[in-house]
């Protein structure tokens, strides 16, 4: 006799059997874009493939720039450091040789007036330090840390400031063994790389931040001269996320007065002042997650900077929130954060004025999503993950990000920063939401 | 030279050497199709007593003649079995979701394993697990904590945690070194990860793919280990250097032959290796490529400085292989090597290719043949459609091992006698998955 409740069970049965297969047609996908329109998404190798590509394990991209002249350059970390260029005109990723002794180019590459590109060398951030289980003697872990950071750091003698003449050296085809062209500045700062580095609005002096002892310096061009003004903060935090990382400003930006602004002990602003020529905290705090409840010292850092033609500057956090600061008001806005996900890893303006914005943590499981940020009338838009979708010739989807930089024309370039890396492009689109 | 344009030069000499290459198979095949096409390879089938409607690769028939098998119920919980030959029964040795903590939290759970375990020189069973795709996909996605190395010592009958391979990702593929005690395994995102047995400590060594990721990876006798990522290239982790490298060898490809999606991606497993296998008696590898009509081919990691691949035959259903089809399916997992007696079993795909929609291999009700390559000889044998002494068919199957004595032992769907004990139908036979048994008969 055949049950009502057996009917059912039959029937749902035949139902799921039926819904089965419909279910698998999809199931092989694993991420989707957000970007309607595809082809304003497209990466570049970096070289020519299997001949004189950057090397796989050298080509994470860390610094990039965009010259005065339109062509992109770039500077990668890894087991060497590459500097590469792209040209909008030849449509093609040109790499310009390596800088030997160097494993990483952090958020370093500027351009003086007269075109010439410096570059700041270091250490790879990504490489692993080694963390101690045990500290020494009475050692607290934090004391343990350092320690562990600072051992990182003394075998490397520390990283130099490099000066690449474009009209010189851009015609030369590299090799992947052959090394750059470039003329070495001398070192700032003993056992440390250079972190970042900025420049003047005229184009003579340029800036740059030290790690991981976090002293400041000026390198004046004509003079072929450093001075280091030392530490911007004597307090050693470790905010995260990354774990093996001192809690220092990853990026620096000047104003178009000259005053050189980035983020300080307390997440408070600082800036340099070139014409007291002193370090000059502010009570302006960096957006982050602070945690009001107790015993909490540590505090979150800028990662990357970006102006707009009237030269207000928008900045991003280790917590991933998105500020813009007015230099002539002093007035700091917290626009606020895309993604429950920390760190916003590199920003930019568009022609547009749209800021366009990666974020996400180095995480294997959650990569780096792309967003942009328009001021009227404030608001976010998700573009997601950035696909390029050329198949079935390449298809690449870009999980991890460390650099941006608007080109000339407007184009969106991205520095991809895994074990083997693209230059990616991004062409905005006005109506493309 | 654009990629594009490296790439279609590739497919230019690949293309140029396919008319030798098919007439070649074509002509060893041909009587080979016409004798097997309508052969009855006899099976005994072992029902498992979980309820998993689907797996991928998870079956190992290991070095004191058990047999293990990762079942898959997505959206709930992975399960581990093991068959032991003198009792004829499978058993649950592992709830995955229950095992790892992960029920009643009302998170993502283990709901996938898909990987072949592995065994080490004392006889320990590794595997990966992972919930990818498998969710539930309406809970939190960050709700899942991540694939765990396991471990599981058959003497003391003790399964172990060994830790999280990274945090929300689990492995598809695992390969072992057993002389230096690791693991390797790539995540779903691309991630290449490296297991130490000894102080358990993981490491990632860097993307080396894009989806779709490669299902099998292998490490040679020198530990090198090696992996297949789009389109067609071979990449090579250098135990020497501890660094991931790309090769310039690239596994066979026809690009005439559809992928497996010709909607969007286009790149897709079809270019890629599907299975691969290391024979360790004569140090060399045998694969299946997933599209291009299932090639089979030898893998030298010693010839020449980056090591030789070479086709054999194609593995495909034997009626793929009359006329000029386009339309061969994409590679299952059911893919194993005999390194004693030197054969090469496989058990294909029988579903017709769709254009219009991505299709798995189970579910069709087609009759799955066994096919066999036999090294010594260098030739293919048709076994016959796969069926049971009392009739039962044999439907998709997914994964495969040699056990010592040369038992085949295939993980696929099996026809059921009633429809309680199936867990979906095919056409209007019910079916469940089963471990196959093939004892072939060796002259």
């Amino acid at each position: 006799m055949i049950t009502a409740k057996t009917k059912i069970s039959v029937a749902s049965f035949l139902i799921l059997g039926a819904l089965w297969p419909a279910s698998y047609i999809f199931s092989q996908d694993w991420s989707k874009p957000v970007i309607k329109n595809q082809q304003r998404v497209d990466l570049r190798d970096l070289g020519y493939p299997m001949v004189n590509e950057i090397p796989v394990n050298s080509s994470a991209i860390t610094s990039l720039l965009t010259a005065r002249d339109g062509i992109i350059y770039g500077g990668t970390s890894g087991d060497e450091s590459y500097l590469f260029l792209f040209d909008p005109a030849i449509n093609k990723v040109r790499h310009l040789g390596k800088i030997p002794g160097h494993t990483g180019i952090h958020h370093s590459l500027v351009e003086d007036k007269h075109g010439n590109i410096f570059i700041g060398t270091g250490k790879n951030m990504f490489e692993e330090v080694t963390l101690s289980r045990w500290g020494e003697g009475d050692d607290k872990l934090d004391v343990t840390l350092w320690k562990d950071i600072k051992k990182h750091f003394s075998n490397y003698p520390g990283g130099h400031l490099f000066c690449y003449l474009p009209a010189a050296s851009n015609i030369n085809v590299k090799l992947p063994d052959m090394n750059c062209e470039a003329e070495d500045l001398g070192m700032p700062l003993a056992n440390n790389s250079i972190y970042a580095l900025t420049i003047n609005p005229q184009g003579d002096e340029i800036y740059g931040l030290t790690y991981p002892d976090g002293h400041f310096f000026i390198y004046n061009i004509a003079l072929k001269k450093f001075t280091d003004l030392g530490e911007i903060d004597r307090q050693k935090v470790y905010h995260g996320p990354e774990r093996q990382w001192r809690t220092l400003p990853r990026a620096l930006i000047c104003d178009n007065s000259g005053r050189v602004f980035m983020s300080g002990n307390n997440g408070m602003l600082m800036y340099y002042d070139p014409d007291s020529k002193k370090l000059v905290s502010t009570k302006i705090e960096v957006p982050g997650d602070y945690y009001y409840m107790q015993f909490y010292e540590d505090y979150t850092a800028v990662e990357y900077f970006a102006k707009d033609p009237k030269g207000l500057i928008y900045g991003g956090t280790t917590d991933g929130y998105l500020f813009s600061f007015d230099p002539l008001a002093m007035q700091l806005n917290n626009l606020g954060k895309v993604r429950e996900s920390r760190r916003l890893r590199c920003i930019t303006v568009g022609r547009d004025g749209k800021v366009y914005l990666m974020a996400g943590e180095i995480s294997t499981t959650r990569p780096c999503q792309f967003y942009s940020y328009s001021p009227e009338p404030g608001r976010f838009e998700t573009l997601g993950l950035l696909i390029a979708d050329r198949s079935p010739y390449y298809y690449w989807r870009g999980q991890q990000f460390d650099c941006m930089t608007t080109g000339l024309d407007g184009t969106i370039y991205l520095g991809e920063s895994e074990r083997k890396s693209h230059l990616f492009l991004y062409i905005p689109a006005e109506d493309e939401f | 030279m654009k990629k594009e344009e490296i790439q279609l030069a590739n497919n230019s000499f690949l293309l140029k050497s396919l008319p030798l290459f098919a007439a070649a198979l074509f002509s060893l095949s041909i009587s080979d199709v016409l004798a097997q096409e309508n052969k009855i390879c006899i099976v005994v089938t072992r029902e498992y007593p979980g309820r998993d409607p689907v797996m991928w690769d998870g079956l190992y028939a290991a070095s004191d003649g058990k047999v293990y098998s990762a079942l898959i119920n997505e959206g709930e919980s992975a399960h581990f079995y093991v068959y032991d030959p003198d009792t004829e029964k499978n058993i649950l040795l592992c709830d995955m979701a229950d095992f790892l903590g992960e029920r009643g939290k009302g998170i993502r759970s283990t709901g996938k394993i898909h990987n072949k375990p592995v065994e080490d020189n004392e006889g320990n069973i590794y595997f990966v697990t992972m919930s990818n795709g498998s969710g539930p996909n309406t809970f939190d996605y960050t709700s899942w904590k991540g694939g765990h190395w396991m471990k599981y010592n058959p003497g003391k009958n003790e399964m172990e945690d060994m830790g999280l391979v990274d945090q929300g990702i689990g492995c598809y593929p695992l390969a072992i070194d057993r002389n230096r005690g690791f693991l390797y395994g790539i995540g779903f995102t691309g991630y290449f990860y490296r297991f130490d047995l000894k102080s358990r400590v993981t490491k990632n060594f860097g993307r080396v793919s894009n989806w779709d990721i490669c299902r099998d990876i292998f490490c040679d006798d020198e530990g090198n280990v090696y992996m297949s990522n789009p389109t067609s290239q071979v990449t090579m982790y250098d135990v020497k250097k501890e660094k991931v490298c790309e090769t310039s060898l690239r596994t066979p490809y026809d690009p005439s032959i559809f992928p497996a999606q010709l909607r969007n991606p286009m790149i897709d497993r079809t270019n890629i290796w599907r299975a691969v296998e290391w024979e360790p008696v004569d140090k060399v590898a045998y694969g299946v490529t997933c599209g291009s009509g299932s090639i089979l081919f030898r893998f030298d990691t010693h010839d020449g400085p980056e090591g030789k691949i070479t086709p054999l035959v194609k593995m495909c259903d034997s009626k793929f292989l009359q006329g000029d089809p386009k339309d061969i399916p994409y590679s299952t997992l059911a893919f194993a090597v005999d390194s004693r007696n030197k054969r090469v079993y496989f058990a294909p795909s029988a579903r017709g290719f769709s254009i219009q929609r991505y299709e798995e291999t189970y579910g069709s009700k087609e009759g799955h043949h066994l096919i066999m390559y036999d090294i010594k000889t260098d030739k293919r044998v048709d076994l016959g459609i796969m069926q049971t002494a009392d009739g039962r068919k044999i439907f998709g199957s997914e994964a495969a091992s040699v056990a010592p004595d040369g038992t085949v032992y295939i993980c696929g769907q099996a026809e059921v006698k009633d429809k309680k004990s199936g867990t979906r139908m095919i056409g209007d036979i019910p079916a469940a998955l089963h471990l196959i048994i093939y004892k072939p008969q060796m002259k």
